[in-house]
């Protein structure tokens, strides 16, 4: 070979980049050749098909009633992750790299319809721990297996696979694999519900790389009153009541039960089923994963929720501590056995002066360190921190005999009371819900609200009879707390949550809870009504679509519960 | 490339609609196949996303006055067809046709057409002039 063509191959080499990952960086739009109507204007009620849903997430769509979009929590919820890709949508990924090594660290999507923002990280990190607060899209890590990028999401808010009802769980984890051909984007969802669906969902859609921009990105969605209606009214049907469950099997003359068949009906075999006659499938329920309840962990985790409010998770029921330059503010403190790792906690985050406690109510997971942390802390008169509580609470702790030293001494039996402390303006508001000694407290600059045992995201309410807790007091509690709640964009964040026990919530998650205390109320309402004695309520099963999140056995107290409360009205 | 034009019209003309329909299903929530018209008095005109609404002061037989909510597309897509927030204004008298609500207590309609009285203003007759 001459020298000259040596040097010219060896300059090639120099300058020739090795071949890198295939890049999925661009805008993408989507091809809505399958599945149009429902995956864009939407079809008539009714349409359950090709979804291995269970028997609850039969009972739910049942019961739904589409009008809840109106409701205003509802009017500008998102598509959650596993429902987002197939509706109408475009969305621009990029990367962001580490400035130092160049490495892409993480993917990032903007996804158009509903204004979503999405990060895929690439760089190894664990996914946030279980109390961490729930979004739409979800927490994503990813990896590249030869040319597919494979992400796993975790995180995931409550919604929907389908406008008709079919309910996504907030247990959903996702798996997406990213394919690109040349111009066109394969994006395979596999979708494992725990709670709704009795194997994994698989679900595909295409994406054009876009070569024209398009100036159809901005969704800015503003709630209001569209339709005249009471704002706390949850629109649903009754089991069994349902006027147009059947409008999608009548329009494509399928018989109802395949449009009910769940996973046996998303097989060829099914055909021979349906050609003779035969179209009954049987919804499976697989154990639901077991929920988290007194949570007492070995060692208590501190997370700033927001503001001057932090959040200790681990000693039995949920704490919220807001520090400042006026001192320590404590709203509840665990169960006894953890007093002593919650003031250790507490003296982490402040070394100030504990001044304030308060209670939500009297329940021992809640209560358990008052006397350890009202005694290290000191008013400014040089006594023990001063426990504030609605009276309810006082009466109770005295009809159990707890120690003086452990009362709250400090107690209003008002609607509420307020002050001000390290800056911010402190509200209590009382409810009889959970007990008749119920204390909201809303932090209004740090924009948190503690609620104690009034919202959970780890079992059914809890109902103290003996304590005089009300079903009413409950939802009109929640109902409060929802008043209270601003979310800053798109149903997601703004005033965040503490509930009695379980995740940093917002808004969205409230309502679902309250939307779900206001259904089963409902229900055994219209079974009240009709005679039924306790047993033949259970029988009837009216918690089946939300026994498989929030446990059966709370399920069944807070069934007993309420028909005590409406067989008594009655 | 005409192909790929239209292609990409199309897309943006489903996206723009989409975004809107998006929210719910059309067809859950209305009867489709059947219609109505109503005249009254604009008292509100909601100019937002997911969809635009009209709220409308209408009498009845009996002379009462009764709200009805009227539903249109979304702000991006009413946008794209020259609507905006001042396109309406309280105390226009309009007539409305459109698909009834599936409850006839929720006195609401998913807008086909819109006259104004004062300048034969109107929407629903053009190509793209539709909320889906």
């Amino acid at each position: 070979m001459p020298r000259g063509l040596y040097g010219l191959l060896f300059a090639f080499l120099i300058v020739t980049p090795a071949y890198g990952q295939i890049s999925i960086v661009g805008e993408w739009a989507g091809r809505y050749h399958e599945d149009f109507d429902d995956r864009v204007p939407g079809e008539v009620q009714g349409d359950f098909t090709g979804v291995p849903i269970n028997e609850a997430a039969r009972r739910y769509a049942e019961s739904y009633d589409v009008r809840r979009v109106n409701l205003l929590e509802h009017q500008c919820q998102p598509y959650n992750l596993p429902h987002i890709y197939r509706g109408p949508l475009q969305f621009r990924i990029w990367e962001e790299k580490d400035p130092a090594t160049q490495e892409v660290i993480a993917y990032k999507e903007y996804i158009g319809t509903y204004m979503q923002y999405r990060t895929i990280w690439m760089d190894g990190r664990p996914h946030p721990p279980d109390y961490a607060p729930h979004t739409f899209m979800g927490f994503s890590t990813g990896k590249w297996n030869g040319d597919v990028l494979t992400v796993r999401t975790t995180h995931i808010k409550k919604e929907f696979y389908r406008r008709s009802g079919l309910p996504s769980s907030d247990l959903t984890t996702v798996t997406e694999h990213y394919i690109r051909h040349g111009n066109l984007l394969s994006h395979v969802l596999i979708i494992n519900d725990p709670i709704y669906l009795t194997e994994p969902f698989v679900d595909s859609q295409e994406f054009v790389l876009m070569d024209r921009g398009n100036q159809n990105w901005l969704y800015n969605c503003e709630y209001l009153m569209e339709v005249p209606m009471d704002k706390n009214k949850v629109p649903h049907y009754l089991p069994g009541t349902h006027p147009f469950i059947s409008d999608f099997s009548k329009k494509f003359g399928l018989p109802l039960a395949a449009v009910w068949g769940g996973a046996e009906s998303t097989y060829p075999e099914y055909m021979a089923k349906l050609n003779a006659g035969n179209p009954a499938t049987t919804l499976r329920n697989v154990p639901p994963p077991p929920v988290r309840t007194n949570d007492v962990r070995p060692e208590l985790a501190t997370v700033h929720v927001q503001g001057n409010v932090y959040m200790l998770v681990g000693a039995g029921a949920n704490i919220a501590v807001q520090i400042g330059d006026e001192g320590v503010l404590v709203v509840d403190n665990g169960a006894a056995a953890s007093r002593e790792k919650v003031l250790a906690a507490i003296r982490k985050l402040s070394t100030k002066p504990i001044r304030w406690l308060i209670n939500t109510s009297a329940d021992v997971d809640h209560t358990g360190g008052n006397e350890t942390v009202s005694q290290a802390g000191m008013t400014v008169n040089g006594n023990p921190a001063d426990i504030i509580a609605h009276e309810g609470v006082l009466a109770r702790m005295t009809e159990t005999s707890r120690p003086i030293t452990e009362r709250p001494l400090k107690t209003y039996f008002e609607d509420g009371r307020d002050f001000s402390f390290n800056g911010e303006a402190i509200l209590l508001y009382h409810f009889n819900g959970h007990t008749n000694g119920d204390s909201i407290v809303y932090f209004r600059s740090s924009d948190v609200v503690v609620t104690g045992d009034l919202f959970l995201t780890t079992t059914f309410p809890s109902i103290d009879l003996q304590a005089g807790g009300t079903v009413d007091g409950l939802i009109a509690g929640l109902n409060k707390t929802l008043d209270i709640t601003v979310p800053k964009y798109l149903q997601e964040g703004g005033t965040y949550v503490i509930p009695g026990h379980g995740r940093i919530s917002d808004e969205a998650d409230v309502v679902e809870f309250r939307d779900m205390v206001v259904i089963i109320r409902d229900r055994i309402q219209d079974l009240v009504k009709k005679g039924m004695t306790l047993e033949q309520v259970k029988a009837a099963r009216p918690a089946l679509d939300y026994e498989g999140r929030y446990g059966a056995e709370s399920g069944a107290k807070f069934i007993e519960a309420v028909y005590k409360i409406l067989s008594e009205k009655k | 490339m005409k192909l790929r034009l239209f292609a990409s019209v199309l897309a943006i003309g489903i996206l723009a609609a989409g975004q809107a329909s998006a929210h719910h299903s059309f067809a859950a929530t209305y009867f489709e196949d059947k219609t109505m018209q109503v005249e009254g008095k604009l008292v509100q005109f909601q100019f937002r996303n997911p969809h635009s609404f009209i709220q409308l002061e209408v009498k009845d037989e009996s002379g009462q006055v009764v709200r009805w909510s009227i539903e249109w597309g979304g702000a991006s897509q009413l946008g794209s067809q020259g609507v905006t927030n001042e396109t309406l204004k309280y105390g226009d008298i309009v007539t409305i046709m459109g698909n009834p609500g599936r409850d006839p207590d929720d006195h609401r309609i998913r807008m086909l057409s819109l006259r104004r009285k004062s300048d034969n203003f109107g929407w629903g007759q053009r190509p793209g002039e539709v909320v889906n």
